[in-house]
């Protein structure tokens, strides 16, 4: 299984290739279980900074499409082609759509949501 | 008389394997390969400068490279005749010095060749305008390039040689610091040998435009040699330090004639056999051709 990325493409590498790892897992090209190349090979394979296959690991990841098992290596997950569906920023954009929609009908005004929303990601208590 | 003819015969086939075999197939493997694949059909093997390869430049440069060796061959059988002349006995009073010296002085244009090689990739890789790249999704192991009884072998005859030298120099004769020399070399060896079969399994790709079989073939060929390699230090170590356990000393500058012989033998002759010209997909450096986005 091979997958390929353009350095020219104005999509961020990192999620080109979370992308195409997803595609893979999505077509069963990569079964559960499968295990993936570490992220050093991977960066000298393609010739890029290994922050960025890291930053792509660490997406699918947190997205459940990959394991990592200690010192064994990274592995596809048991539930990826379930997870791979999913789409979380799809997810995070409905709540945040829904959230600010119940803040303007309560008669707060963008501005106000604005900084309560960076005051919230800042870990800062009300607005 | 049996040891000394022995010597004599060990060091001509040093001085022919080494300055003559190996360097005339280099020879006539780069000549094949200016020949069959020149630039104007394959010019993105021919990065600048290596452009001028093909030409006058490519045949001065087999030239020297020719000259060179035969120099170091006029000079092998120089040391020989005058050894012969004054009726040279092996006596185990460091001559095997000599002989390595001589074998680093013969291995210097081979030396010279793969660093330039190193050069050319690198202009290949500048030289490479290619957006598009792509890797293999299947992570490699060891047990991909080498047998497993042969990692086992490299692995074992690692510890015997230590324990060997554990118990020789430290127990037997009292010498830490031998022991501990002697140890640091072979852990320095194999630590060398374990960085570069890393470098071959997981490193940086070498010529941006190999296709990925050709690439697993040349890493397996090269991981090969360096646990052959491995074995056979340990091996000779064993035996440099047997005999001066044995008090036959005078063997010494045959038993590091043979190694450094077997080194070559099995180190560049391996990679000229099983690397075939014909098995290599020259296709990848034509014009737009197939396998620039092969990486993997």
């Amino acid at each position: 299984m091979e997958i390929a990325i353009d350095i020219d493409d104005p999509m961020p590498l990192f999620a080109q290739l979370v992308s195409q790892i997803k595609h893979a897992v999505g077509s069963s090209a990569l079964a559960p279980g499968n295990a993936l190349p570490s992220i050093r090979q991977l960066a000298n394979d393609l010739d890029i900074n290994a922050k960025t296959v890291a930053k792509a690991y660490r997406q699918l990841e947190r997205d459940s499409i990959i394991q990592t098992r200690g010192y064994r290596g990274t592995f596809v997950h048991p539930d990826a082609q379930a997870n791979c569906t999913i789409d979380l920023d799809a997810i995070i954009t409905g709540k945040l759509e829904a959230t600010i929609i119940a803040c303007r009908a309560d008669g707060a005004t963008d501005s106000e949501i604005r900084i309560a929303f960076s005051n919230v990601m800042n870990n800062k208590k009300g607005a | 008389m049996s040891v000394t003819v022995l010597f004599y015969c060990v060091f001509l086939c040093q001085i022919f394997v080494m300055s003559v075999y190996y360097p005339a197939q280099i020879h006539a493997r780069i000549s094949t390969v200016l020949r069959k694949y020149p630039p104007q059909t394959h010019p993105k093997f021919y990065p600048a400068p290596f452009d001028k390869l093909a030409g006058f430049q490519g045949a001065r440069t087999l030239f020297y490279f020719a000259l060179i060796n035969g120099m170091t061959a006029g000079i092998g059988i120089c040391i020989l005749l005058y050894a012969l002349q004054a009726g040279y006995k092996p006596s185990g009073n460091g001559e095997e010095l000599l002989v390595t010296i001589f074998f680093f002085v013969q291995a210097a244009p081979q030396l010279l060749l793969e660093l330039s090689t190193f050069r050319h990739f690198r202009k290949m890789r500048q030289a490479r305008s290619q957006s598009q790249r792509s890797a293999s999704l299947t992570p490699r192991h060891l047990s991909d390039y080498a047998p497993r009884p042969m990692i086992w072998m490299a692995l074992i005859f690692t510890l015997i040689c230590i324990s060997f030298f554990i118990y020789t120099d430290l127990i037997l004769n009292h010498r830490p610091m031998s022991a501990a020399t002697s140890i640091f070399a072979v852990v320095l060896t194999n630590g060398f040998f374990i960085f570069m079969v890393r470098f071959f399994m997981r490193g940086p790709k070498l010529d941006p435009w190999q296709k990925t079989a050709d690439r697993f073939k040349h890493a397996r060929t090269q991981i090969r040699i360096y646990f052959v390699a491995s074995i056979g230090m340990s091996v000779f170590l064993f035996l440099d330090n047997l005999v001066k356990l044995l008090d036959i000393a005078f063997l010494q500058p045959v038993i590091f004639s043979i190694f450094f012989q077997l080194l070559v033998i099995f180190g560049l002759g391996t990679m000229l056999r099983t690397l075939e010209l014909d098995d290599i997909d020259f296709d990848v450096y034509r014009k737009g051709g197939e396998g620039s986005s092969k990486a993997g």
